[in-house]
């Protein structure tokens, strides 16, 4: 076979479509001609964009369309029960409304996970990157950091933590962040482990490129989708780690309503007003359930070797 | 083999070291400091309090605290009357002797003979969901491997994430309500039972002084608080034992078994589930792991008295000496359970070679 062999053939078949030939498609392209066609993952994503949209036009939600807000209360409508007038989801021990927290707690619940999510894939990647590409004492240092870190229950941690300093919103998203990169670090770095010894990466060497031009513009961008796959589930797994947290009476603190201390709040009052319980449970596990999904839809279009 | 379990153990000593420094630092950036939670006493003058504080060595620099929490100070002469001159010889024989101080909640109790005293509790509940939890995974994931692309496979596998997503005190809340509320009250007109719960609605047996009766008397006890943790594991287990169940099958020898005309339960069991289990040793570390880190929420839940409720009400009363303890006891756990999930591992897997090769 010679060397323009090629050329003739592109030159042959100028339609290649007609011509019994589908042109290739790279990467992205082939998720995305995946994901189209996946039914489940696309529901997913549409719940989820749902709840997104949600959280995000809480204030004009409930003050505009549904008249009510998160903060009165009123002692004469404590515990309403589902669909009573004026307020469509009931009222809470305090006579709040509760469609209202619903939404206001979506916003942080939502925002804790997602930018928790971000923060910690941020520091991953650039520790991960570090560690596999540099190798030696470094790389055992921060394996030796990451072992001692994944040993301690994550959970024991947080709370200790969290006892400690009472955190904010803001303050969970730092302490999830700073407590959170260590898969994702483990994982950049056996990629980049064995990215590093490629071709593509000798040839940039060649080239001149530096070492942070060839980590940040050449390892990087080849383990994306590996990345975007983590951050779905990242998001999910933080979201429930919040709650559990909440629940446990560790996380933001009321009157600031999450999904997490709603459900803790409720549980009091379980007897008289089951909705205080049943809806933020529900709330959560939907949310945790598209976003596993969604990890899981982009897994499969991802894999190069499942075939169409 | 004596080697690698060796060399697995020495690999765990500079992890525990981290995990002291990690748990000492957070605590002493803890805001309200031993003394004055030791002297909220408003009758104790500022001199004892400054006494109270050289002694406790809480002036030191942080390596000085680090050290004498970990290894004592008997070795060493400290300011015992705080006169500004050390006189005497400590008297901690610091966490590596088996000195955690003393609890502030339960005066003068050693926090690790708390700790042995709940430790039952929580092995027990956690033995029983591992169990629980395989039985259940392994089942489900070999039918769902079996029936591929059939209906018990794709609701099976929906199944295993929704049993990821739900928040585990959710689902232990929904089964207290079920249990407690709900069906006792759709029961009583039909004349089965009272009215009053079907099952306990927590703790670990009925509240009778001198301990609890043996395993077998209170087993009814234990039915929600297992199968709420086991929840979590049945969903991992049943899709690691789909995925390594369908690579063992695509395997060359399962072929060969099948050209020689074996049965296919003989194929299937024999030679398929008995490879497809190996791999999944793999996951017996992080399951031991997750089961203790989720014991909090469980026994919170169930108010089951293991230590994650120790920890739980230690954390909430600030005793300090006790939440140390249960961190490091718990981080110590769970490192073994790692290292007798990869022994496991070794010892089922012949071909496991025991290098020093990187992970």
């Amino acid at each position: 076979m010679t060397k323009d062999q090629p050329a003739v053939r592109i030159a042959k078949f100028k339609h290649p479509e007609q011509d019994g030939f589908t042109p290739s498609l790279n990467l992205y392209q082939k998720a995305f001609r995946r994901i189209r066609s996946d039914r489940p993952t696309l529901l997913a994503m549409a719940v989820l964009g749902l709840f997104v949209l949600l959280a995000v036009s809480a204030p004009f939600l409930s003050e505009t369309v549904f008249q009510v807000d998160q903060v009165t209360q009123s002692v004469r409508n404590k515990y309403q029960p589902l669909f009573s007038p004026g307020h469509l989801l009931g009222t809470d021990e305090l006579g709040r409304d509760h469609l209202s927290r619903l939404l206001y707690g979506g916003r942080i619940s939502l925002g804790i996970g997602i930018a928790a999510a971000f923060l910690s894939l941020g520091i991953g990647i650039v520790v991960g990157v570090f560690a596999g590409f540099y190798g030696g004492f470094a790389d055992d240092f921060i394996i030796w950091f990451i072992t001692t870190l994944n040993s301690i229950p994550g959970l024991f941690i947080l709370m200790l933590i969290s006892a400690v300093w009472k955190p904010t919103a803001a303050t969970l998203v730092l302490i999830f962040g700073i407590l959170g990169w260590t898969g994702i670090t483990r994982l950049v770095r056996a990629e980049t482990y064995s990215i590093k010894e490629r071709e593509y990466i000798i040839a940039a060497r060649a080239m001149g490129a530096s070492n942070w031009r060839i980590m940040f513009i050449h390892i990087v961008p080849n383990i994306f989708s590996l990345l975007i796959i983590t951050l779905s589930q990242a998001i999910g797994g933080l979201i429930l780690t919040e709650s559990a947290l909440s629940f446990l009476g560790f996380g933001v603190q009321p009157p600031t309503p999450t999904w997490g201390n709603m459900l803790s709040g409720g549980l009091e009052y379980a007897r008289k007003a089951p909705h205080l319980v049943y809806l933020p449970g529900l709330l959560i596990t939907t949310t945790v359930f598209c976003l596993y999904l969604i990890g899981d839809g982009l897994r499969d279009a991802f894999d190069p070797k499942i075939a169409d | 083999m004596q080697r690698y379990i060796a060399r697995r153990l020495l690999q765990a000593i500079p992890t525990l070291f981290g995990i002291t420094i990690i748990v000492y630092f957070i605590m002493l950036l803890a805001p309200g400091d031993p003394v004055s939670l030791m002297t909220f006493d408003p009758t104790i003058r500022q001199d004892e309090r400054e006494r109270l504080a050289i002694k406790l060595g809480v002036n030191d620099p942080f390596h000085v605290q680090y050290l004498r929490w970990l290894i004592g100070d008997d070795w060493m002469m400290v300011d015992s009357n705080a006169d500004g001159e050390v006189d005497s010889w400590g008297d901690n024989y610091g966490i590596l002797r088996g000195d955690f101080g003393t609890s502030f909640k339960f005066r003068g109790s050693n926090p690790l003979h708390l700790i042995s005293q709940r430790l039952g509790a929580t092995i027990e509940l956690n033995i029983a969901a591992v169990l629980i939890g395989l039985t259940g995974g392994l089942l489900i994931g070999l039918l769902a491997a079996l029936q591929r692309g059939r209906a018990f496979d794709k609701s099976s596998r929906i199944f295993a994430v929704l049993g990821d997503a739900v928040p585990a005190f959710w689902f232990g809340l929904l089964a207290i309500m079920l249990m407690g509320l709900v069906l006792p009250r759709a029961l009583e007109p039909y004349g089965i039972g009272d009215g009053s719960p079907i099952l306990p609605m927590g703790g670990r047996c009925p509240p009778v002084r001198g301990g609890c009766p043996p395993i077998y008397a209170r087993l009814h006890y234990m039915i929600m608080p297992v199968l709420v943790s086991s929840m979590g594991p049945i969903a991992g287990w049943s899709r690691f034992m789909r995925a390594s169940m369908l690579e063992t099958i695509n395997s060359d020898y399962i072929r060969t078994a099948k050209a020689k005309g074996l049965t296919s339960r003989g194929v299937w069991i024999r030679h398929g589930l008995r490879n497809a289990i190996i791999p999944l040793t793999v996951f017996l570390g992080p399951l031991v792991f997750g089961l203790i880190g989720g014991s909090v929420i469980i026994e919170r839940i169930f108010s089951w008295p293991g230590i994650g409720l120790l920890l739980f009400d230690a954390v909430v009363s600030r005793d300090y000496p006790v939440v140390m303890t249960s961190v490091v006891i718990g981080a110590i756990l769970s490192i073994l359970g790692y290292i007798a999930a990869d022994i496991l591992y070794a010892l089922s897997d012949p071909r496991v070679r025991f290098s020093g090769a990187r992970p």
